[in-house]
Order: C-alpha cells, then sequence, then structure tokens
C-alpha cells in the first residue's frame, strides 16, 4: 500500500486500488477508541439519465435516495439490527452527486466493515419492500416540504439551474418516488453500485492491511464500467431570477447565490474552491464591511453566512439568512461587490483570512467524519484532499477580486425567499 | 479522567489533558438558577458582551481578532441542566504546535478577558446600540423556535407540563420579558453575575490540569469570597391523569410529543437503567418504536426518546400523519406498556447494551460531548464514563421493567396538520 505522510498537517494516508476497481484510503489515528468507515459511492440525486451497455436510461427523480434507503435489507437480515448487535452507530445519505453509507464503532470493525461491503454491493428488493419504503419516504419528504431551511435552498435550485437534474430536490417528489419499482432500483444498483464507481475511507487506529484485506474479500471481483450521464444543460436563465413562497416561520428567510464559471476538475477546482471561500468571506463574512453595516442596522442577524460550492458543472457563491427586509439586504450586496470590484481590499485583511481558512480546516482533521467525507468527495474530483495546504501558499488578492468582479453581479443572481404567513 | 481544581473562591476548573486533538477547547460557565426573572437577560448577557471590548470595540475588530488567531472560534453559551443556568463562553481553537509561532492558546485568555471585563462601554454602561440590537436578535430567536416543528412541538409540551415550574420557562425566556431590558438592567445583572455566581471552567487539550489551572487563576485572582446564587431543581408528581393539548399549524407532518415524570435523577440508583430503557425503546434503528411502530406498523416517520438527567423528565417525540395520532399515541404507549410487564426479549437488551455503551466509549472522541458532561458533573454528580459503562454491563430486565414503570404520564401535546 502506498504510504504518504502530511507532516505540516500531522497525517498521513495509505492509498490503494483493488483489482475491482474499488479505491481504498485510510487515515491512521493512533489512540482513538472510535472508528469510522465511510463508503462513497458515486451516484447523486442527479444521476437520472444515463448510458449503459449502449443503451439510454431514464429514471424517476429521487431514486438515488430510495435505493440508499433500501440497501439496508439483505436477502438474510436487516442490516440496522445486525450493526447494532456489533455495537455500530450506522447511516446514510444521498446527495445531488454523492450516496455514502457509513458506521462508526469502537469494536468489532472487521465484522462491522464486511457487514457495510455486504450491504452496499448486495442488492436485494421485493415488491412488497419496496413499496412499504415508500411511505416512510414521503413522510421524509413532507418533514423537508416543512423546513423553511430546506424549501429556501431548493426553490433556489430549481430557478437557477432550471435545466439541469438539480433543480429537482435530492429525494425527489411524493408523485417522482411513485413510479419507482424494484426493477428500476436493480438497473440503477447494476449501474453505479459497482467497485470502480466506489471509494472506501477508513479512518481510526486500524491496520491498513486488514482493512484492504478485509475490502477485497467483501466485494465483486468483477466489475462493470460507470455508464456515462448526461445532466442536460448547466445553463442559468441569464438574468436575475427569484422565487417566493409563504410558510408557517416567524420572520422572511432568504437564499440568494450567484451562478460562478465552471473549473475543470483536479487541481484548479482546489483552487478554485479557496478563491470562492476567501471571495465569500471578504463580500459578506463576519470581519467584512458589509456585515458590520447590515448587522448594525438590524438588517441581518448571527444566521447570516456566505459561503461557495460546486456541485460537478454547477458552481455557486451564496448567501443566506433571516432578515426582515431581503430586499435591502440583496441590493447591498450587489452594492458590496462592486465596491469591492472597483477598490479591492487591504493584504493584511487577506493574508488574516488564509491564516482563519487554513487553521479552520486543520480543526476539521478531529472530525472524521468530516475527513471520510471530504476525502471521498476530493477524491470524486480526481484530488488528494490532504494536500489541501499547498493552495494556500500561492493564492493571490488579485485573483479573489476578479473572481467577485466577475461573478457577483445581478444577471447572475437568484433570489430566494421564504415569507411568514401573514395572520 | 478529569482533574478538578479550585482555583479562585467559587471557581472550578475541570481539565482534561489529551494530546488527540489538534483543537484544544474551553468554556466558562456562571451558574445560577433559571427562572422567568432573569431568563432573557441570562440570554441576552453573552451576546452583549461579544459585541465589543476595550481592545476590540466592534464586531468587526472581534472577527479580526480571531481570524488571526488562525479561525478560533469563540461562542456564546447558554445551557439549562434541570433547573440550573449556565451562561457564558466556549472556544475552539487550534493547538499551540500546529503554527510557526504558536501563542494562540495565550491570545484566546486574552481575548476571554477583554470579553469577561472590558466590555465596551459608554458612560458607565453597556451601549445603547449594541443591547438594542442583540435584543432584537434574542426577540427573533425565540420567536424562531416555531421554524423547526419537532423543536417547537417539544418546547411547548415542557412549557405546559412545567407550569408554574422554572423548568417550563424557555431557556431564552419569552419576548414580553426580553423588551424590557435596557442597558442600566442588564449593566446591574453583569455585575451580579460576576460577583455572585459559582463559575465551572472546562478545559481539554495538551496542558497539564496544573498549567491550565495557572493559565487561568490570573483571570479570577480578584474574586472575592460571597454568599453564592444558590440553585435547585424541584421534583413534582404527575397528575392523577395524564392531560392532553393539541394546536394547529399549516404543516404537513404532524408531531406528537408525550412527557412523563420519573424523578429518576442522574445522582440516583436507577440512573444507568432508565438511560438504558431510553435506548431500548428509542435507540436508532434497533428501539422498539422504530421497529414497532415505523417498520412494521408505518404509524409514523420517525419516534425517539429524550431522558432529562437533571430534571428526572423522559419524552417520547414522534413525527405522524394527523390522522394517525390516536393509533399512533397507543401504539406507543403499548411499547411502553410492554417494558412495564418486563416484555423485553434478551436480544432487545443486548442490542441496547451495545450501542449505549459504544456511544459512550465513542463520546470519550469528541471534545464537544466531553465539555458537556463533565460541565454537567458538576451541576449534578452522577457516575463518571467508565462507571457508566461498568453498571450497564450488569443491568437486567428485571431492573429495566422496574424503572419503566416509574414513567408517570403526565402531559401529551399534539401539534397537528391543517392541511393533508
Amino acid at each position: 500500500m502506498k504510504r504518504t505522510d502530511y507532516p505540516n498537517i500531522a497525517e498521513s494516508l495509505y492509498e490503494e486500488t483493488l483489482p475491482n476497481g474499488l479505491r481504498v484510503r485510510i487515515v491512521p489515528k493512533k489512540d482513538f477508541a472510535l472508528k469510522l468507515a465511510f463508503l462513497a459511492v458515486d451516484f447523486g440525486s442527479i444521476d437520472t439519465d444515463f448510458t449503459q451497455d449502449g443503451v439510454r436510461k431514464q429514471v424517476p427523480e429521487g431514486i438515488a435516495h430510495y435505493l440508499e434507503h433500501k440497501m439496508f435489507d439483505l436477502p438474510d437480515m436487516d442490516a440496522n439490527a445486525r450493526f447494532a448487535e456489533l455495537g455500530a452507530s450506522v447511516n446514510a445519505f444521498t446527495s445531488y452527486t454523492m450516496t455514502a453509507y457509513h458506521f462508526s464503532c469502537t469494536d468489532s470493525f472487521r465484522e462491522n466493515l464486511e457487514l457495510l461491503l455486504r450491504m452496499v454491493t448486495v442488492p436485494y428488493f421485493t415488491e412488497e419492500s419496496v413499496e412499504k419504503e415508500r411511505g416512510i419516504i414521503e413522510q421524509e419528504i413532507l418533514m423537508y416540504e416543512d423546513s423553511p431551511d430546506s424549501r429556501v435552498y431548493e426553490d433556489l435550485f430549481s430557478i437557477l439551474f432550471p435545466h439541469h437534474p438539480a433543480r429537482v430536490p435530492i429525494s425527489g417528489s411524493v408523485e417522482s418516488i411513485s413510479h419507482i419499482d424494484a426493477d428500476m432500483l436493480y438497473a440503477c444498483h447494476r449501474a453505479f453500485y459497482t467497485p470502480s464507481n466506489m471509494i472506501l475511507c477508513v479512518v481510526g487506529d486500524v491496520e491498513p492491511q486488514e482493512v484492504l484485506d478485509i475490502a477485497q474479500g467483501s466485494t465483486p471481483s468483477e466489475a462493470l464500467p460507470a455508464p456515462l450521464r448526461h445532466y442536460g444543460s448547466s445553463e442559468g436563465p441569464g438574468q436575475a431570477v427569484r422565487s417566493q413562497r409563504t410558510m408557517e416561520v416567524s420572520m422572511p428567510t432568504l437564499c440568494m447565490a450567484f451562478r460562478c464559471d465552471a473549473v475543470e476538475k483536479g487541481p484548479a477546482s482546489m483552487r478554485r474552491e479557496l478563491i470562492g471561500e476567501l471571495a465569500s468571506e471578504i463580500l459578506a463574512g463576519e470581519s467584512s464591511p458589509l456585515f458590520s453595516r447590515l448587522y448594525s442596522q438590524g438588517l441581518i442577524d448571527p444566521s447570516f453566512c456566505a459561503g461557495y460550492e460546486s456541485i460537478k458543472d454547477l458552481c455557486l457563491l451564496s448567501i443566506y439568512g433571516d432578515s426582515d427586509d431581503p430586499q435591502a439586504v440583496y441590493e447591498a450586496v450587489l452594492e458590496e461587490a462592486q465596491r469591492i470590484s472597483r477598490e479591492g481590499f487591504s493584504e493584511e485583511w487577506f493574508r488574516r483570512l488564509l491564516h482563519s481558512s487554513l487553521g479552520r480546516r486543520m480543526r476539521d482533521l478531529d472530525s472524521f467524519s468530516s475527513i471520510c467525507y471530504r476525502i471521498c468527495a476530493y477524491e470524486l474530483d480526481d484530488l488528494s484532499y490532504f494536500t489541501f495546504p499547498q493552495a494556500y501558499t500561492d493564492i493571490q488578492p488579485e485573483e479573489v477580486r476578479q473572481f467577485l468582479a466577475q461573478s457577483v453581479c445581478r444577471e447572475r443572481s437568484g433570489l430566494s425567499l421564504v415569507h411568514p404567513k401573514e395572520d | 479522567m478529569t482533574t478538578n481544581i479550585p482555583i479562585a473562591p467559587g471557581v472550578t476548573l475541570r481539565a482534561l489533558q489529551t494530546d488527540k486533538f489538534k483543537t484544544g477547547c474551553f468554556s466558562v460557565n456562571f451558574l445560577r438558577q433559571h427562572n422567568e426573572a432573569n431568563a432573557s437577560l441570562d440570554a441576552l448577557l453573552p451576546s452583549v458582551l461579544l459585541r465589543g471590548t476595550e481592545r476590540y470595540p466592534d464586531m468587526q475588530q472581534i472577527s479580526n481578532r480571531l481570524d488571526a488567531l488562525y479561525g478560533s472560534t469563540f461562542g456564546t453559551l447558554i445551557r439549562r441542566k434541570g433547573e440550573v443556568k449556565l451562561l457564558g463562553f466556549y472556544a475552539d481553537f487550534l493547538e499551540d504546535r500546529f503554527t510557526p509561532q504558536g501563542g494562540i492558546f495565550s491570545g484566546m485568555l486574552e481575548f476571554l478577558e477583554q470579553i469577561l471585563y472590558h466590555p465596551y462601554t459608554e458612560a458607565g454602561i453597556f451601549c445603547e446600540e449594541y443591547v438594542e440590537g442583540e435584543k432584537r436578535n434574542l426577540i427573533n430567536a425565540i420567536e424562531a423556535s416555531l421554524n423547526d416543528k419537532r423543536f417547537y412541538a417539544h418546547s411547548r409540551l415542557v412549557e405546559e407540563m412545567c407550569r408554574g415550574e422554572d423548568y417550563g420557562i424557555p431557556r431564552l425566556g419569552t419576548v414580553e420579558n426580553a423588551g424590557k431590558i435596557t442597558p442600566q438592567l442588564l449593566w446591574e445583572h453583569y455585575l451580579r453575575t460576576l460577583e455572585l455566581c459559582p463559575v465551572e471552567i472546562f478545559y481539554g487539550g495538551r496542558l497539564s490540569p496544573q498549567e491550565a489551572a495557572e493559565a487561568f487563576r490570573p483571570l479570577f485572582a480578584h474574586r472575592k469570597q460571597t454568599p453564592w446564587e444558590e440553585t435547585h431543581t424541584v421534583l413534582r408528581e404527575a397528575p392523577a391523569e395524564p392531560r392532553f393539548v393539541s394546536e394547529s399549524m399549516d404543516v404537513t407532518q404532524g408531531k406528537l410529543v408525550l412527557g412523563f415524570r420519573t424523578n429518576v435523577l442522574g445522582s440516583d440508583p436507577d440512573f444507568m437503567a432508565l438511560c438504558l430503557l431510553g435506548t431500548v425503546l428509542g435507540g436508532g434503528m434497533t428501539g422498539k418504536l422504530f421497529v414497532n411502530v415505523r417498520e412494521k406498523r408505518s404509524l409514523c416517520y420517525y419516534a425517539s426518546t429524550f431522558y432529562d438527567r437533571y430534571k428526572g423528565l423522559f419524552f417520547i417525540s414522534s413525527g405522524i400523519a394527523s390522522e394517525n395520532q390516536q393509533t399512533a399515541t397507543q401504539a406507543i404507549l403499548d411499547e411502553l406498556d410492554a417494558c412495564k410487564r418486563g416484555e423485553i426479549t434478551q436480544e432487545e437488551l443486548e442490542l441496547a447494551r451495545t450501542l449505549t455503551i459504544s456511544g459512550l466509549r465513542a463520546a470519550m472522541d469528541v471534545p464537544n460531548r466531553l465539555d458537556d458532561f463533565f460541565i454537567g458533573q458538576g451541576i449534578q454528580k452522577g457516575p463518571d464514563i467508565p462507571e457508566q459503562i461498568e453498571l450497564l454491563k450488569t443491568i437486567t430486565v428485571d431492573q429495566l421493567a422496574a424503572v419503566a414503570r416509574k414513567l408517570k404520564p403526565d402531559t401529551f401535546y399534539f401539534l397537528k396538520g391543517l392541511t393533508e
């Protein structure tokens, strides 16, 4: 196994790709009782249109999430119950681009890992069990529909990316999941849950070779190539868009975002992520003049935050918060972006923000689940996460200013609002 | 595990030395009785203190300082343990050895001293702008409890169930009381807090307990012995018949919360049995409620239990379709009754036991969980984590049944959806 030491962050990484294509990543952590294993499948809610064996298939929205629910059934047992017997705490989630299954435990690590790998690689669905799950997932969808935070975000995606599958909520809708049956789940499993389309990451006081042996012994030896995906256009509407709805909330919630140009996979995307993060801080972070001004004016509160994210080709800088006057906040953000584009910002502030960002990422390495998630997410972008300090060494303020000038403007914006009900 | 060191009159440090983490942390907590008169003042004070100090007079200066300390986090804390309120601050910071120059921990202590003792003032008291701004945020936060329906339903149940008790007062107080606070009133409250409240500090990081004590000691060197503010938690009996409260709201999923009194506290012999019962019923995907009410009967989306060891209350909360209210309530109570009759299989017991023990073991690897645990031990001394694990290993079905019979239904609350 290849071992790389990263002395500046005091971490090491073991890497290996099995003959079946499964990528295995191990981060040793001495003296911790906790062990965490994380299996990421490169299959998210946006993967609803793909070509496999020369045949193009379209599947209902929300199927990745549905499949995640059903993977816990094995022919001879309910994996949940077995994990519990083994003392592990197991969970799973589906995002736009990934389905992940993970457990943490202090004992019986081998048995738990074998179970996780078997559970994810052995599909077992019956029409009856698929039917029964439908009610449970419907309830989950309804719960998200009651959540203003989910709603404001999902609405934003629906207007910003009208031609892309990210416009639909991750779990789909009650209507879309009504079309899902066992055959479709089998088809998706066959297409995407192939070892070469998955990454296993383990963090804890484990023996790397043992992990590798378990992975080898518990995954299929033959693997199909992953299918070709079709996403439609990532084009935005080309003009400012907005959506609004009313819900049972105490004050208006706003989420605005700016569509940024796509970057290629690899080092450029890591660099862009940092540029995007710094740009968000400079525009609207807690140490920004805008934050101070709006906060003093009572237009925003501590919930106000800004960040950068990317979902494959979709890149966006977003700002979220509660405000009694969302329109004023929106205009103030646009105005501030123009001012920064013109005047720039101090080098000293920029350096402080770099330190701050680096320090927070270092501290984040205390969280096993965060390490796993990031290693897998970066791996899907062909990047090795632990190289992140590298990106901090040569980034220039001018790049950040240019990025802001180019990305944060009215034509690229979307504004999503949730208003309180009138009494 | 931790070492408790009195470092000044009424100030105790609980220090846990560990070199496992890149993050060091501490929390500083002032203790007093949570009641209607002080709830909003307590909730407001830390936020106003964190608005500005003599050296860092506004939020921008404060953010700049924390950014320069490698993105350290410094936040406000308003916690309740039963009827005891803990107000203060927590800090998470990069351990010195990961930076070229170090100086982060000492920088955080300097910052803490500024926040505690050198607030930004005008005319000798808090400035109006900061007080009014944070009042508005506090009022918004109180009103925003409406947004998270699960949390809201729980809060409403507690309010109904513990009316007339300090426990029934919302953690952040009420909009009405927050509205009455003036800079002068808050200033007086601040001085009383510094002078009269006992202080509990938790430190987790690379320093030895003695080194940590020496680091914190100068911050409290001026404290004088005084009759400290007293705290207590009142226990009550459940009514003969449970009360039922229902409200409607425009939500798609109904929220059901059942409240019970057990009067079993964290310091009682039954404590661990009740914790384990909570897992037997509501523990993840193997609890009786999940398996029988959700999986077998599809009556709910989630069903979980929460046991407040500081007040001896036990809650079961569930998300259900509104038309299923009666069936779901009965299904949940049936599961509880089965426990009372000792109908807990050996398998269910062992599952819950393993889950609880491994949860406790894992907690030792998460700094924030340790802070809350050890600070809680200062409020109500119970078994420490290794002792809890040993106790859990011996609990039998008979003990679980006996403690289940101590659950006396008090109040049931249902948040009903208007639309289907």
